[in-house]
Protein backbone atom coordinates (compact mmCIF):
# COMPACT_ATOMS: atom_id res chain seq x y z
CA UNK A 1 0.00 0.00 0.00
CA UNK A 2 1.38 3.37 -0.96
CA UNK A 3 0.85 6.72 0.70
CA UNK A 4 2.61 8.87 -1.85
CA UNK A 5 1.13 12.08 -0.41
CA UNK A 6 3.16 11.43 2.70
CA UNK A 7 6.47 11.06 0.96
CA UNK A 8 8.36 7.89 1.68
CA UNK A 9 6.72 4.69 2.86
CA UNK A 10 6.29 4.67 6.62
CA UNK A 11 8.98 2.80 8.47
CA UNK A 12 7.00 -0.36 9.06
CA UNK A 13 7.61 -2.37 12.23
CA UNK A 14 7.87 -5.58 10.25
CA UNK A 15 10.33 -7.69 12.24
CA UNK A 16 9.96 -9.40 15.58
CA UNK A 17 12.89 -7.39 16.95
CA UNK A 18 11.36 -4.05 15.92
CA UNK A 19 8.10 -5.08 17.58
CA UNK A 20 9.86 -5.90 20.85
CA UNK A 21 11.67 -2.56 20.93
CA UNK A 22 9.18 -0.12 19.41
CA UNK A 23 5.91 -1.98 18.98
CA UNK A 24 4.09 -0.03 21.70
CA UNK A 25 5.83 3.31 21.15
CA UNK A 26 3.93 4.09 17.98
CA UNK A 27 2.20 2.41 15.07
CA UNK A 28 5.29 2.96 12.89
CA UNK A 29 8.91 3.91 13.59
CA UNK A 30 8.06 7.59 13.01
CA UNK A 31 8.64 8.64 16.63
CA UNK A 32 12.09 7.03 16.61
CA UNK A 33 12.97 8.63 13.27
CA UNK A 34 12.07 12.16 14.35
CA UNK A 35 8.81 12.24 12.38
CA UNK A 36 10.02 12.53 8.80
CA UNK A 37 6.50 13.45 7.58
CA UNK A 38 5.95 16.04 10.31
CA UNK A 39 5.23 19.07 8.12
CA UNK A 40 2.52 17.20 6.22
CA UNK A 41 0.96 15.68 9.35
CA UNK A 42 0.98 18.92 11.38
CA UNK A 43 -0.57 20.76 8.43
CA UNK A 44 -3.38 18.21 8.19
CA UNK A 45 -4.00 18.43 11.95
CA UNK A 46 -4.24 22.23 11.88
CA UNK A 47 -6.67 22.17 8.95
CA UNK A 48 -8.80 19.51 10.64
CA UNK A 49 -8.86 21.41 13.95
CA UNK A 50 -9.93 24.64 12.20
CA UNK A 51 -12.67 22.81 10.27
CA UNK A 52 -13.96 21.16 13.45
CA UNK A 53 -14.08 24.47 15.36
CA UNK A 54 -15.81 26.18 12.43
CA UNK A 55 -18.35 23.48 11.83
CA UNK A 56 -19.24 23.22 15.52
CA UNK A 57 -19.92 26.95 15.61
CA UNK A 58 -21.62 27.43 12.23
CA UNK A 59 -23.41 24.12 11.49
CA UNK A 60 -23.55 22.08 14.71
CA UNK A 61 -26.09 19.68 13.21
CA UNK A 62 -23.51 18.57 10.65
CA UNK A 63 -20.66 18.31 13.12
CA UNK A 64 -21.29 14.75 14.23
CA UNK A 65 -21.53 13.02 10.84
CA UNK A 66 -18.69 15.00 9.28
CA UNK A 67 -16.31 14.60 12.23
CA UNK A 68 -17.16 10.92 12.67
CA UNK A 69 -16.52 10.33 8.98
CA UNK A 70 -13.25 12.28 9.16
CA UNK A 71 -12.03 10.33 12.18
CA UNK A 72 -12.93 7.02 10.54
CA UNK A 73 -11.20 7.83 7.26
CA UNK A 74 -8.06 9.24 8.90
CA UNK A 75 -7.52 6.16 11.04
CA UNK A 76 -7.48 3.81 8.03
CA UNK A 77 -3.73 4.07 7.19
CA UNK A 78 -2.85 3.35 10.81
CA UNK A 79 -5.31 0.48 11.03
CA UNK A 80 -3.83 -1.02 7.85
CA UNK A 81 -0.50 -1.01 9.67
CA UNK A 82 -1.98 -2.51 12.83
CA UNK A 83 -4.01 -5.23 11.12
CA UNK A 84 -1.87 -6.11 8.08
CA UNK A 85 1.61 -4.56 7.86
CA UNK A 86 3.19 -4.84 11.29
CA UNK A 87 4.83 -8.02 12.45
CA UNK A 88 2.28 -8.18 15.30
CA UNK A 89 -0.73 -7.96 12.95
CA UNK A 90 -3.29 -10.62 13.93
CA UNK A 91 -2.25 -13.15 11.28
CA UNK A 92 1.48 -12.60 11.89
CA UNK A 93 1.46 -12.27 15.66
CA UNK A 94 1.70 -16.02 16.34
CA UNK A 95 5.11 -15.97 14.59
CA UNK A 96 6.45 -13.19 16.82
CA UNK A 97 4.95 -14.86 19.88
CA UNK A 98 6.57 -18.15 18.87
CA UNK A 99 10.01 -16.56 18.50
CA UNK A 100 9.72 -14.81 21.87
CA UNK A 101 8.46 -17.97 23.54
CA UNK A 102 11.29 -20.11 22.13
CA UNK A 103 13.91 -17.51 23.11
CA UNK A 104 12.55 -17.44 26.66
CA UNK A 105 12.61 -21.25 26.70
CA UNK A 106 16.30 -21.24 25.71
CA UNK A 107 17.06 -18.76 28.50
CA UNK A 108 15.00 -20.72 31.02
CA UNK A 109 16.81 -23.95 30.11
CA UNK A 110 20.21 -22.37 30.68
CA UNK A 111 19.23 -20.17 33.62
CA UNK A 112 16.27 -21.66 35.44
CA UNK A 113 14.85 -19.10 37.86
CA UNK A 114 14.66 -18.83 40.89
CA UNK A 115 17.81 -20.94 41.11
CA UNK A 116 20.88 -18.82 42.03
CA UNK A 117 21.87 -16.92 38.88
CA UNK A 118 24.12 -13.91 38.52
CA UNK A 119 23.77 -11.96 35.28
CA UNK A 120 27.26 -10.58 34.68
CA UNK A 121 26.50 -8.94 31.32
CA UNK A 122 23.39 -8.12 29.27
CA UNK A 123 23.19 -5.96 26.17
CA UNK A 124 20.76 -3.08 26.48
CA UNK A 125 18.80 -4.01 23.41
CA UNK A 126 16.14 -6.37 22.16
CA UNK A 127 17.25 -9.20 24.44
CA UNK A 128 17.28 -7.03 27.57
CA UNK A 129 13.55 -7.41 28.43
CA UNK A 130 13.67 -11.15 27.77
CA UNK A 131 16.69 -11.45 30.05
CA UNK A 132 14.84 -9.45 32.67
CA UNK A 133 11.84 -11.77 32.47
CA UNK A 134 14.09 -14.84 32.61
CA UNK A 135 15.98 -13.53 35.66
CA UNK A 136 13.92 -10.75 37.29
CA UNK A 137 16.06 -10.19 40.39
CA UNK A 138 19.75 -9.60 40.01
CA UNK A 139 21.88 -9.22 43.10
CA UNK A 140 19.72 -11.44 45.29
CA UNK A 141 21.70 -14.53 44.34
CA UNK A 142 25.25 -13.23 44.57
CA UNK A 143 26.46 -16.38 46.19
CA UNK A 144 29.51 -18.53 45.42
CA UNK A 145 27.36 -21.28 43.93
CA UNK A 146 25.40 -18.87 41.67
CA UNK A 147 25.53 -19.71 37.98
CA UNK A 148 26.86 -16.79 35.93
CA UNK A 149 25.02 -15.71 32.81
CA UNK A 150 26.02 -13.53 29.86
CA UNK A 151 23.41 -12.36 27.32
CA UNK A 152 24.70 -10.77 24.10
CA UNK A 153 23.29 -9.73 20.76
CA UNK A 154 20.37 -7.92 19.21
CA UNK A 155 18.38 -10.74 17.62
CA UNK A 156 15.77 -13.01 19.11
CA UNK A 157 17.35 -16.26 17.93
CA UNK A 158 19.50 -17.35 20.85
CA UNK A 159 21.80 -20.21 21.56
CA UNK A 160 23.52 -20.80 24.88
CA UNK A 161 26.91 -22.39 25.44
CA UNK A 162 27.55 -25.21 27.86
CA UNK A 163 30.37 -23.76 29.95
CA UNK A 164 33.42 -25.32 31.43
CA UNK A 165 33.58 -25.44 35.19
CA UNK A 166 33.62 -21.91 36.62
CA UNK A 167 32.83 -20.23 33.31
CA UNK A 168 29.64 -18.25 32.70
CA UNK A 169 26.83 -19.53 30.50
CA UNK A 170 26.88 -17.34 27.38
CA UNK A 171 23.63 -16.87 25.50
CA UNK A 172 24.27 -15.18 22.21
CA UNK A 173 22.28 -14.21 19.16
CA UNK A 174 23.83 -14.83 15.73
CA UNK A 175 25.32 -11.70 14.18
CA UNK B 1 -7.81 -20.24 32.78
CA UNK B 2 -6.40 -19.66 36.23
CA UNK B 3 -6.47 -15.88 35.78
CA UNK B 4 -10.22 -15.96 35.05
CA UNK B 5 -10.75 -17.84 38.30
CA UNK B 6 -8.44 -15.40 40.08
CA UNK B 7 -10.45 -12.44 38.80
CA UNK B 8 -13.69 -14.09 39.90
CA UNK B 9 -12.23 -14.70 43.34
CA UNK B 10 -10.92 -11.12 43.59
CA UNK B 11 -14.31 -9.79 42.52
CA UNK B 12 -16.23 -11.82 45.10
CA UNK B 13 -13.79 -10.78 47.85
CA UNK B 14 -13.94 -7.14 46.72
CA UNK B 15 -17.73 -7.17 46.51
CA UNK B 16 -17.92 -8.60 50.02
CA UNK B 17 -15.58 -5.92 51.41
CA UNK B 18 -17.55 -3.22 49.58
CA UNK B 19 -20.83 -4.55 50.95
CA UNK B 20 -19.37 -4.63 54.45
CA UNK B 21 -17.78 -1.17 54.29
CA UNK B 22 -20.43 0.75 52.36
CA UNK B 23 -23.48 -1.14 53.59
CA UNK B 24 -24.61 -1.87 50.03
CA UNK B 25 -26.53 -5.09 49.31
CA UNK B 26 -24.13 -7.86 48.35
CA UNK B 27 -26.09 -8.83 45.23
CA UNK B 28 -25.64 -5.26 43.99
CA UNK B 29 -21.93 -5.00 44.72
CA UNK B 30 -21.47 -8.32 42.91
CA UNK B 31 -22.95 -6.79 39.76
CA UNK B 32 -20.60 -3.77 39.77
CA UNK B 33 -17.18 -4.41 38.15
CA UNK B 34 -15.64 -1.67 40.29
CA UNK B 35 -16.17 -3.83 43.40
CA UNK B 36 -13.08 -5.91 42.54
CA UNK B 37 -10.86 -2.89 43.34
CA UNK B 38 -11.88 -3.09 47.01
CA UNK B 39 -10.17 -6.49 47.11
CA UNK B 40 -7.12 -5.21 45.22
CA UNK B 41 -6.68 -2.24 47.59
CA UNK B 42 -6.98 -4.47 50.65
CA UNK B 43 -4.35 -6.88 49.33
CA UNK B 44 -2.10 -3.95 48.38
CA UNK B 45 -2.16 -2.64 51.93
CA UNK B 46 -1.44 -6.10 53.32
CA UNK B 47 1.45 -6.60 50.87
CA UNK B 48 3.15 -3.44 52.16
CA UNK B 49 3.32 -4.81 55.69
CA UNK B 50 2.01 -3.35 58.93
CA UNK B 51 2.03 0.29 57.74
CA UNK B 52 0.14 -0.54 54.57
CA UNK B 53 -2.38 -2.70 56.36
CA UNK B 54 -2.99 0.03 58.94
CA UNK B 55 -3.45 2.57 56.13
CA UNK B 56 -5.97 0.45 54.25
CA UNK B 57 -7.91 -0.32 57.45
CA UNK B 58 -8.00 3.41 58.21
CA UNK B 59 -9.25 4.08 54.68
CA UNK B 60 -12.02 1.50 54.94
CA UNK B 61 -13.02 2.79 58.40
CA UNK B 62 -13.15 6.36 57.07
CA UNK B 63 -15.29 5.26 54.12
CA UNK B 64 -17.59 3.38 56.48
CA UNK B 65 -18.01 6.43 58.75
CA UNK B 66 -18.55 8.73 55.78
CA UNK B 67 -21.14 6.29 54.40
CA UNK B 68 -22.98 6.21 57.68
CA UNK B 69 -23.07 10.02 57.81
CA UNK B 70 -23.97 10.41 54.15
CA UNK B 71 -27.60 11.17 53.50
CA UNK B 72 -27.67 9.97 49.92
CA UNK B 73 -28.13 6.29 49.24
CA UNK B 74 -25.44 4.85 46.99
CA UNK B 75 -27.40 1.64 46.56
CA UNK B 76 -30.05 3.26 44.43
CA UNK B 77 -27.36 4.74 42.14
CA UNK B 78 -25.72 1.38 41.73
CA UNK B 79 -28.86 -0.34 40.52
CA UNK B 80 -29.07 1.54 37.26
CA UNK B 81 -25.54 0.81 36.00
CA UNK B 82 -25.25 -2.76 34.75
CA UNK B 83 -27.61 -3.23 31.81
CA UNK B 84 -27.51 -5.85 29.08
CA UNK B 85 -25.82 -3.39 26.68
CA UNK B 86 -23.16 -2.70 29.29
CA UNK B 87 -22.30 -6.37 29.60
CA UNK B 88 -22.20 -6.73 25.81
CA UNK B 89 -19.70 -3.86 25.71
CA UNK B 90 -17.53 -5.49 28.39
CA UNK B 91 -17.69 -8.86 26.63
CA UNK B 92 -16.75 -7.28 23.28
CA UNK B 93 -13.81 -5.43 24.81
CA UNK B 94 -12.68 -8.63 26.53
CA UNK B 95 -12.72 -10.51 23.22
CA UNK B 96 -10.65 -7.78 21.50
CA UNK B 97 -8.16 -7.70 24.39
CA UNK B 98 -7.79 -11.43 24.90
CA UNK B 99 -7.91 -12.70 21.30
CA UNK B 100 -4.16 -12.85 20.80
CA UNK B 101 -1.37 -15.30 21.60
CA UNK B 102 -0.83 -15.11 25.34
CA UNK B 103 2.83 -14.16 25.09
CA UNK B 104 4.35 -10.78 25.96
CA UNK B 105 6.04 -9.32 22.87
CA UNK B 106 6.72 -5.66 23.73
CA UNK B 107 9.69 -4.31 25.70
CA UNK B 108 7.95 -3.02 28.82
CA UNK B 109 5.53 -5.92 28.95
CA UNK B 110 8.37 -8.33 29.66
CA UNK B 111 10.15 -6.02 32.10
CA UNK B 112 6.96 -5.39 34.11
CA UNK B 113 5.77 -8.99 34.00
CA UNK B 114 9.19 -9.90 35.41
CA UNK B 115 8.04 -8.07 38.54
CA UNK B 116 4.86 -10.16 38.54
CA UNK B 117 7.12 -13.23 38.46
CA UNK B 118 8.83 -12.06 41.63
CA UNK B 119 5.48 -11.95 43.45
CA UNK B 120 5.05 -15.66 42.65
CA UNK B 121 7.76 -16.36 45.24
CA UNK B 122 5.31 -15.41 47.99
CA UNK B 123 2.68 -12.86 48.94
CA UNK B 124 4.27 -9.44 49.34
CA UNK B 125 7.62 -10.49 47.84
CA UNK B 126 7.11 -8.11 44.91
CA UNK B 127 6.75 -5.10 47.20
CA UNK B 128 9.49 -6.39 49.51
CA UNK B 129 12.06 -6.74 46.71
CA UNK B 130 10.93 -3.48 45.08
CA UNK B 131 12.01 -1.88 48.36
CA UNK B 132 15.38 -3.66 48.31
CA UNK B 133 17.93 -1.58 46.36
CA UNK B 134 20.24 -4.60 46.05
CA UNK B 135 17.59 -6.59 44.18
CA UNK B 136 17.76 -4.09 41.27
CA UNK B 137 14.19 -4.82 40.26
CA UNK B 138 13.60 -2.63 37.20
CA UNK B 139 12.29 -0.02 36.83
CA UNK B 140 13.43 0.91 40.34
CA UNK B 141 11.23 2.79 42.78
CA UNK B 142 8.02 2.42 40.79
CA UNK B 143 4.84 1.51 42.71
CA UNK B 144 4.43 -2.30 42.76
CA UNK B 145 0.64 -2.70 42.70
CA UNK B 146 0.13 -3.57 39.02
CA UNK B 147 2.61 -6.48 38.80
CA UNK B 148 1.45 -7.71 42.19
CA UNK B 149 -2.18 -7.65 41.02
CA UNK B 150 -1.22 -9.64 37.92
CA UNK B 151 0.32 -12.25 40.19
CA UNK B 152 -2.65 -12.29 42.57
CA UNK B 153 -5.06 -12.82 39.68
CA UNK B 154 -2.97 -15.79 38.54
CA UNK B 155 -2.95 -17.11 42.12
CA UNK B 156 0.85 -16.65 42.02
CA UNK B 157 1.23 -19.22 39.27
CA UNK B 158 4.59 -18.65 37.52
CA UNK B 159 3.67 -18.93 33.82
CA UNK B 160 3.94 -16.23 31.15
CA UNK B 161 0.63 -17.20 29.52
CA UNK B 162 -1.25 -16.84 32.80
CA UNK B 163 0.43 -13.51 33.57
CA UNK B 164 -0.44 -12.10 30.13
CA UNK B 165 -4.08 -13.13 30.64
CA UNK B 166 -3.99 -11.61 34.15
CA UNK B 167 -2.71 -8.32 32.72
CA UNK B 168 -5.37 -8.41 29.98
CA UNK B 169 -8.08 -8.99 32.57
CA UNK B 170 -6.88 -5.93 34.51
CA UNK B 171 -7.27 -3.97 31.26
CA UNK B 172 -10.82 -5.33 30.88
CA UNK B 173 -11.62 -4.53 34.51
CA UNK B 174 -10.41 -0.94 34.07
CA UNK B 175 -12.51 -0.53 30.90
CA UNK B 176 -15.53 -2.07 32.62
CA UNK B 177 -15.09 0.24 35.62
CA UNK B 178 -14.87 3.29 33.35
CA UNK B 179 -17.91 2.14 31.35
CA UNK B 180 -19.80 1.50 34.60
CA UNK B 181 -19.15 5.10 35.65
CA UNK B 182 -20.01 6.63 32.26
CA UNK B 183 -22.70 4.30 30.95
CA UNK B 184 -25.46 6.84 31.58
CA UNK B 185 -23.65 9.32 29.29
CA UNK B 186 -22.62 6.76 26.69
CA UNK B 187 -26.19 5.48 26.32
CA UNK B 188 -27.14 8.68 24.53
CA UNK B 189 -23.94 8.80 22.46
CA UNK B 190 -24.22 8.35 18.73
CA UNK B 191 -22.88 4.97 17.57
CA UNK B 192 -20.98 6.63 14.71
CA UNK B 193 -18.94 8.68 17.17
CA UNK B 194 -18.15 5.67 19.34
CA UNK B 195 -16.95 3.67 16.34
CA UNK B 196 -14.90 6.57 14.98
CA UNK B 197 -13.21 7.23 18.33
CA UNK B 198 -12.53 3.58 19.16
CA UNK B 199 -10.84 3.12 15.79
CA UNK B 200 -7.74 5.04 16.95
CA UNK B 201 -4.85 2.83 15.72
CA UNK B 202 -2.38 3.06 18.63
CA UNK B 203 -5.17 2.33 21.10
CA UNK B 204 -5.73 -1.00 19.37
CA UNK B 205 -2.08 -1.85 19.92
CA UNK B 206 -2.22 -0.94 23.61
CA UNK B 207 -5.61 -2.57 24.23
CA UNK B 208 -4.01 -5.83 23.09
CA UNK B 209 -0.90 -5.49 25.24
CA UNK B 210 0.15 -5.75 28.86
CA UNK B 211 1.12 -2.05 28.99
CA UNK B 212 -0.17 -0.02 31.89
CA UNK B 213 -0.83 3.31 30.19
CA UNK B 214 -4.33 2.61 28.90
CA UNK B 215 -5.49 1.04 32.20
CA UNK B 216 -4.31 4.09 34.17
CA UNK B 217 -6.11 6.41 31.76
CA UNK B 218 -9.27 4.32 32.05
CA UNK B 219 -9.01 4.42 35.85
CA UNK B 220 -8.70 8.23 35.73
CA UNK B 221 -11.83 8.37 33.60
CA UNK B 222 -13.60 6.00 36.01
CA UNK B 223 -12.63 8.11 39.04
CA UNK B 224 -14.13 11.20 37.39
CA UNK B 225 -17.29 9.35 36.36
CA UNK B 226 -17.89 7.90 39.82
CA UNK B 227 -17.25 11.34 41.37
CA UNK B 228 -19.83 12.97 39.09
CA UNK B 229 -22.30 10.20 39.97
CA UNK B 230 -21.82 10.88 43.68
CA UNK B 231 -20.09 7.56 44.41
CA UNK B 232 -17.24 9.18 46.33
CA UNK B 233 -16.21 5.99 48.14
CA UNK B 234 -15.84 3.99 44.92
CA UNK B 235 -13.93 6.86 43.31
CA UNK B 236 -11.64 6.98 46.35
CA UNK B 237 -10.80 3.27 46.20
CA UNK B 238 -10.10 3.53 42.48
CA UNK B 239 -7.91 6.59 43.10
CA UNK B 240 -5.79 4.46 45.44
CA UNK B 241 -5.49 1.82 42.72
CA UNK B 242 -4.52 4.40 40.06
CA UNK B 243 -1.76 5.81 42.29
CA UNK B 244 -0.63 2.31 43.30
CA UNK B 245 -0.38 1.26 39.65
CA UNK B 246 1.71 4.16 38.39
CA UNK B 247 3.08 7.51 39.55
CA UNK B 248 1.19 9.17 36.70
CA UNK B 249 -1.99 7.92 38.35
CA UNK B 250 -1.68 10.83 40.78
CA UNK B 251 -1.98 13.34 37.93
CA UNK B 252 -5.14 11.56 36.74
CA UNK B 253 -6.65 11.52 40.22
CA UNK B 254 -5.83 15.18 40.98
CA UNK B 255 -7.20 16.23 37.60
CA UNK B 256 -10.39 14.19 38.10
CA UNK B 257 -10.97 15.60 41.59
CA UNK B 258 -10.44 19.20 40.49
CA UNK B 259 -12.62 18.70 37.41
CA UNK B 260 -15.35 17.03 39.46
CA UNK B 261 -15.29 19.91 41.94
CA UNK B 262 -15.41 22.58 39.22
CA UNK B 263 -18.24 20.85 37.38
CA UNK B 264 -20.37 20.05 40.42
CA UNK B 265 -23.15 22.29 41.62
CA UNK B 266 -23.09 23.14 44.46
CA UNK B 267 -19.34 22.65 44.74
CA UNK B 268 -18.68 20.10 47.43
CA UNK B 269 -15.41 19.57 49.36
CA UNK B 270 -16.19 15.81 49.27
CA UNK B 271 -14.84 15.87 45.71
CA UNK B 272 -11.35 16.23 47.23
CA UNK B 273 -11.51 12.88 49.04
CA UNK B 274 -10.15 10.75 46.14
CA UNK B 275 -7.36 13.29 45.64
CA UNK B 276 -6.38 13.06 49.31
CA UNK B 277 -6.43 9.26 49.14
CA UNK B 278 -4.32 9.36 45.97
CA UNK B 279 -1.78 11.72 47.55
CA UNK B 280 -1.62 9.51 50.66
CA UNK B 281 -1.06 6.39 48.50
CA UNK B 282 1.74 7.98 46.49
CA UNK B 283 3.30 9.53 49.61
CA UNK B 284 3.22 6.24 51.51
CA UNK B 285 5.04 4.42 48.72
CA UNK B 286 7.56 7.23 48.29
CA UNK B 287 8.18 7.29 52.05
CA UNK B 288 8.70 3.51 52.19
CA UNK B 289 11.04 3.67 49.19
CA UNK B 290 13.05 6.54 50.69
CA UNK B 291 13.19 4.72 54.05
CA UNK B 292 14.73 1.70 52.30
CA UNK B 293 17.09 3.76 50.14
CA UNK B 294 15.31 3.09 46.85
CA UNK B 295 15.26 6.08 44.52
CA UNK B 296 12.99 6.44 41.52
CA UNK B 297 15.47 8.29 39.32
CA UNK B 298 13.02 8.53 36.41
CA UNK B 299 10.35 10.30 38.45
CA UNK B 300 12.52 12.41 40.74
CA UNK B 301 11.23 16.01 40.73
CA UNK B 302 13.26 19.19 40.95
CA UNK B 303 12.93 22.80 39.78
CA UNK B 304 11.50 23.10 36.27
CA UNK B 305 14.00 23.26 33.43
CA UNK B 306 12.33 26.11 31.54
CA UNK B 307 14.52 25.82 28.48
CA UNK B 308 13.13 22.34 27.88
CA UNK B 309 9.57 23.61 27.43
CA UNK B 310 9.74 24.53 23.71
CA UNK B 311 11.31 21.18 22.84
CA UNK B 312 8.73 19.29 24.90
CA UNK B 313 5.85 21.24 23.35
CA UNK B 314 7.18 20.57 19.86
CA UNK B 315 7.64 16.87 20.64
CA UNK B 316 4.07 16.67 21.95
CA UNK B 317 2.73 18.30 18.81
CA UNK B 318 4.69 15.92 16.59
CA UNK B 319 3.54 12.85 18.50
CA UNK B 320 -0.10 13.96 18.63
CA UNK B 321 -0.18 14.60 14.89
CA UNK B 322 1.50 11.30 13.97
CA UNK B 323 -1.01 10.27 11.33
CA UNK B 324 -0.40 6.53 11.52
CA UNK B 325 -0.66 6.33 15.30
CA UNK B 326 -3.57 8.71 15.88
CA UNK B 327 -5.20 9.63 12.58
CA UNK B 328 -6.70 13.07 13.28
CA UNK B 329 -7.97 12.13 16.74
CA UNK B 330 -5.94 14.70 18.68
CA UNK B 331 -6.73 17.47 16.19
CA UNK B 332 -10.45 16.79 16.75
CA UNK B 333 -9.98 16.48 20.52
CA UNK B 334 -8.08 19.79 20.65
CA UNK B 335 -10.81 21.51 18.64
CA UNK B 336 -13.53 20.13 20.92
CA UNK B 337 -11.48 21.15 23.96
CA UNK B 338 -11.43 24.82 22.90
CA UNK B 339 -15.07 25.05 21.77
CA UNK B 340 -17.03 24.45 24.97
CA UNK B 341 -20.28 26.21 24.05
CA UNK B 342 -23.47 24.48 25.10
CA UNK B 343 -21.84 21.35 26.51
CA UNK B 344 -23.38 19.30 29.31
CA UNK B 345 -21.92 19.11 32.83
CA UNK B 346 -20.10 15.86 32.09
CA UNK B 347 -18.36 17.41 29.07
CA UNK B 348 -17.34 20.38 31.19
CA UNK B 349 -15.79 18.01 33.74
CA UNK B 350 -14.04 16.01 31.03
CA UNK B 351 -12.66 19.20 29.51
CA UNK B 352 -11.24 20.32 32.85
CA UNK B 353 -9.86 16.88 33.66
CA UNK B 354 -8.08 16.61 30.32
CA UNK B 355 -6.64 20.12 30.47
CA UNK B 356 -5.45 19.78 34.09
CA UNK B 357 -4.03 16.32 33.45
CA UNK B 358 -2.05 17.63 30.47
CA UNK B 359 -0.74 20.58 32.46
CA UNK B 360 0.31 18.39 35.41
CA UNK B 361 2.07 15.90 33.15
CA UNK B 362 3.78 18.69 31.23
CA UNK B 363 4.93 20.27 34.51
CA UNK B 364 6.17 16.88 35.75
CA UNK B 365 8.17 16.42 32.56
CA UNK B 366 9.68 19.89 32.81
CA UNK B 367 10.54 19.28 36.47
CA UNK B 368 11.57 15.66 35.99
CA UNK B 369 14.91 14.04 35.43
CA UNK B 370 17.05 14.50 32.33
CA UNK B 371 16.45 10.82 31.66
CA UNK B 372 12.68 11.31 31.32
CA UNK B 373 13.16 14.23 28.94
CA UNK B 374 15.55 12.05 26.93
CA UNK B 375 12.81 9.39 26.74
CA UNK B 376 10.42 12.11 25.56
CA UNK B 377 12.80 13.20 22.83
CA UNK B 378 13.80 9.75 21.61
CA UNK B 379 10.20 8.75 20.97
CA UNK B 380 9.56 6.21 23.72
CA UNK B 381 7.45 8.24 26.15
CA UNK B 382 5.08 10.85 24.75
CA UNK B 383 2.83 8.53 22.74
CA UNK B 384 2.32 6.57 25.94
CA UNK B 385 1.26 9.73 27.78
CA UNK B 386 -1.15 10.39 24.93
CA UNK B 387 -2.48 6.84 25.39
CA UNK B 388 -3.06 7.68 29.07
CA UNK B 389 -5.01 10.82 28.13
CA UNK B 390 -6.96 9.10 25.37
CA UNK B 391 -9.85 7.80 27.56
CA UNK B 392 -10.64 11.33 28.82
CA UNK B 393 -10.29 12.83 25.35
CA UNK B 394 -12.34 10.06 23.72
CA UNK B 395 -15.14 10.49 26.26
CA UNK B 396 -15.01 14.27 25.74
CA UNK B 397 -15.31 13.92 21.95
CA UNK B 398 -18.13 11.37 22.23
CA UNK B 399 -20.15 13.28 24.82
CA UNK B 400 -19.66 16.74 23.24
CA UNK B 401 -20.43 15.76 19.66
CA UNK B 402 -23.47 13.69 20.55
CA UNK B 403 -24.80 16.44 22.81
CA UNK B 404 -24.42 19.13 20.13
CA UNK B 405 -26.03 16.90 17.52
CA UNK B 406 -28.95 16.16 19.84
CA UNK B 407 -29.27 19.85 20.73
CA UNK B 408 -29.30 20.89 17.08
CA UNK B 409 -31.90 18.25 16.22
CA UNK B 410 -34.11 19.42 19.10
CA UNK B 411 -33.76 23.07 18.09
CA UNK B 412 -34.74 22.38 14.46
CA UNK B 413 -38.26 23.75 13.78
CA UNK B 414 -40.92 21.11 13.05
CA UNK B 415 -41.99 20.77 9.42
Amino acid sequence: MSFSAMGDQPAVLDTAESIVIDGANGVTRASRQGFPDASWAVGVAIVVAVIVVAIRRVRPALALPIIAAGLSLACLPGLVQVFFERADAPLRRPNVAGVVRSTLAVLAASAPWPAPIEVVHEDDDVLFPLGRYAVPVRALWQQPEARQLVIRGNRLQLSCSTPAQGQPVTCEAPK
Amino acid sequence: MIAFFGLLLMHVVGASIRALVLGEPWHQTLRAPSSAWFGVVTLYGASLGFVGLAAVLALMAALRIARTKSQSSQGSKLQETPSRGFWWFVAGFAVVTLARPWVAIYWDELVWLAKARVETLGFGTGAHLALDPDARLLPMGYPPLWPSTVSWLTLQHDALEAQVVGAALIMVLCAASAAEAWWHSLRSTAVATIVAVLATPLIWVHARSAYLDLPVGLLGLAVLGHLLSGRIAVATVMAVVACGFKDEGLAHVLAAALAGWLASSPRSPRMAVPALAGIATAALWRALAAWHGVINVDHALSWPVWRSLPTLATSFALHATDFFSWGVFWAVAAAVLVTPSGSPQSAKALRWALAVNMLLSFAALASGSEQVRAFAENGTLLNRLLVQWWPLAAALVMVSLSHRAGEAATARPPR
